[in-house]
């Protein structure tokens, strides 16, 4: 229960949450420097969606801006441009939360896929504005975010569950799983 | 179910904002968000030790960049004498009485694609109003030497709306027919890829014709713009604008991203050219050692690297990044001994170059190549735009291409092997598929190019 959690414990757990969501981008990158094939998941971004599912409402603004750190510290984007992509993604998770319930397979499979969707190809389009393109490419970032977004959505489904598990990262949930 | 309409409201407002801020960047904005981002700085540093994992990899990458240096060294210098020997006049008659002091491009005035700021050996004695060519076309003249910064000068092209040029056409008549140039026709006015001078002021009615420099006028200033006298600015055109005849000099040189090495012209007073550059790419004081913190980037389809250094190092932004003798990108963003590099295959990747191409004899200057991604067998993909050739003047080589950096950004050398390619033949738009010197994908220690030091009287 919240009120009953510690402003320590929760501290431990978002000190915790980035970790872990540092590990899986820097795993992640070393899998996108060695992979040929698009298909590679954010599990950044789906480790918070899993935390998103059994968070508070108000605890989006934090989860948003750690995962945006933690993919700052393994890529060269400006980090502006990821903190508004992941407020953005998880934003959206947060609203599909109203209608499905993420913790459950369907739910976060579908968060994911929006949520990383909307990410990857907010991150094209905002790197094609800054670079000075004449026209925004909606339709090249789509089709770029494609890939991922299937794959993040097929590691929500199937490690969902192991990332929920990750150690330390109770405190943050708003009510017992 | 949740009741949060009011935030909700106001995450919303804010992703606005957050939004229009990404696509428009504010500095200051940008700024304090790189200090909120203070924990994925310290983030950086945990992840370091995975890059142990590959350790035996990196090191025998490295052993055979230091192994192949030597031989890799003396190439790139031989590539660059053939460079500046083809910078100069081939003509013994525009050789004659003059000397020539080779100086390379540094980078376009950001705000006047007319200015070029080219280096050259501090104290060499470049005053302004030296003419500048390239082999036997004229160029621009030297417009101011900088006092802030040693070595360096700004050159107003012949492409300058200001910039007025004395010259003659040899049509074949026995006394040559006056005319002034300078600026364009028209700044969309072109012949294929070629500019077309502005012409005006003729002493006669001319028709076509090869222009060449003739300077007039008295004192110093002028003798010193009359050591071009001879030089090539183009062929003349006349063309038809609503209905009279308007004159135009077709230029025989590429201004827009052809322009990599210069030759200031000027009296016994000049000092000439030495087999190398004022700034050489294997001087070891203008380099520093920096620390990759991940050989990786979780941004698909990126490849950017952090990289770390000491705090004192004079690394600006575009500084080139190289393993030994090979090139492997440039620095996106410098501060405080941190920076975010662009490598080989990142789409913000862009720099000058030049090709040594089997059996053709002289090096080939490509311009600007455009970095636009990796192919599935790790080639690096690069966009570049071949000129057309010109008439009377042999087609340009194609064929298997040994590609080095050239002059023309700030912080990038002249001479660093970036790999090889098939050079495709025609003009126009190529995707060249460079088989990279080095593969820097797992690299976690690379050298970062140091600016120059601040000359001694310059100002803060």
């Amino acid at each position: 229960m919240r009120p009953a959690r510690r402003g320590g414990q929760r501290l431990l757990g978002w000190v915790l949450f980035f970790v872990w969501a540092v590990s899986l981008s820097g795993l992640q990158a070393l899998v996108w420097r060695d992979a040929a094939s698009a298909f590679v998941p954010d599990a950044a971004l789906v480790l918070a969606v899993v935390v998103l599912a059994r968070a508070e409402a108000s605890d989006l603004v934090p989860l948003a801006f750690l995962t945006a750190c933690a993919r700052a510290a393994t890529s060269g984007e400006a980090p502006l441009v990821l903190v508004t992509g992941a407020l953005g993604a998880l934003f959206a998770a947060l609203l599909l939360r109203g209608v499905l319930e993420l913790s459950g397979a369907l739910g976060r499979t579908i968060a994911a896929l929006v949520a990383v969707f909307s990410f990857e190809a907010w991150i094209v389009l905002a790197r094609g504005a800054r670079a000075g393109a004449a026209t925004l490419d909606a339709a090249g970032a789509a089709a770029s975010a494609i890939p991922i977004a299937l794959a993040s959505a097929l590691a929500a489904l199937l490690l969902g569950p192991l990332l929920a598990r990750l150690p330390g990262l109770t405190p943050l949930w708003s009510r017992s799983w | 179910m949740l009741s949060w309409s009011g935030p909700r409201t106001v995450v919303l407002a804010g992703l606005c904002v957050l939004a229009a801020l990404s696509l428009h960047p504010f500095p200051p904005v940008e700024r304090a968000c790189e200090l909120l981002f203070v924990p994925a700085r310290w983030a950086r540093e945990l992840l370091r030790p995975w890059g142990w994992l590959a350790a035996g990899e990196v090191r025998a990458a490295l052993d055979a960049a230091a192994a192949a240096f030597e031989t890799e060294r003396a190439q790139a210098r031989a590539l660059l004498a053939a460079q500046i020997e083809s910078a100069l006049p081939a003509d013994p008659a525009l050789r004659a009485g003059r000397s020539f002091l080779v100086a390379e491009v540094l980078e376009r005035d950001p705000t006047d694609p007319d200015l070029l700021r080219v280096r050259f050996p501090p104290g060499a004695g470049v005053e302004a109003d030296m003419p500048v060519v390239l082999g036997e076309a004229y160029v621009g003249r030297v417009r101011a030497v900088d006092d802030r910064r040693a070595g360096e000068g700004l050159v107003e092209l012949v492409t300058d709306a200001g910039l007025r040029v004395g010259a003659v056409v040899l049509d074949g008549a026995p006394e040559p027919a006056a005319l002034v140039v300078g600026g364009l026709v028209d700044p969309r006015a072109r012949r294929g890829q070629a500019l077309l001078l502005g012409a005006r002021h003729e002493s006669r009615p001319v028709v076509g014709g090869a222009v060449v420099v003739r300077e007039i006028g008295d004192g110093p200033r002028a003798a010193r713009r009359a050591a071009a006298d001879g030089f090539r600015l183009g062929e003349l055109r006349v063309l038809a604008e609503r209905g009279r005849p308007v004159l135009g000099v077709e230029a025989p040189l590429e201004f827009r991203h052809g322009l990599s090495l210069v030759a200031i012209v000027g009296g016994p007073e000049l000092a000439t050219a030495g087999p190398l550059l004022a700034d050489d790419a294997y001087e070891d004081a203008r380099w520093t050692a920096a620390r990759v913190a991940l050989a990786g980037d979780s941004s698909p389809r990126r490849r950017t690297r952090h990289l770390s250094f000491p705090r004192a190092s004079r690394v600006e932004d575009g500084a080139a990044v190289a393993v030994g003798a090979r090139f492997v990108g440039r620095v996106l963003q410098a501060a405080d001994g941190r920076a975010v590099a662009a490598w080989l295959g990142d789409p913000a990747l862009a720099f000058r170059a030049a090709a040594l191409v089997e059996g053709a004899g002289e090096p080939l200057h490509l311009g600007r190549l455009i970095s636009i991604g990796l192919a599935a067998d790790g080639a690096v993909l690069l966009e570049w735009t071949a000129r057309e050739d010109r008439a009377g003047v042999a087609p340009r080589p194609a064929g298997r291409a040994r590609i080095a950096t050239s002059s023309g950004d700030r912080g990038v050398p002249a001479g660093l092997w970036v790999g090889t390619c098939d050079l495709p033949a025609g003009p126009g738009r190529h995707i060249l598929r460079v088989v990279p010197a080095e593969d820097a994908a797992g690299l976690l220690r690379a050298r970062v190019r140091l600016a120059p030091e601040p000359h001694p009287e310059a100002g803060p």
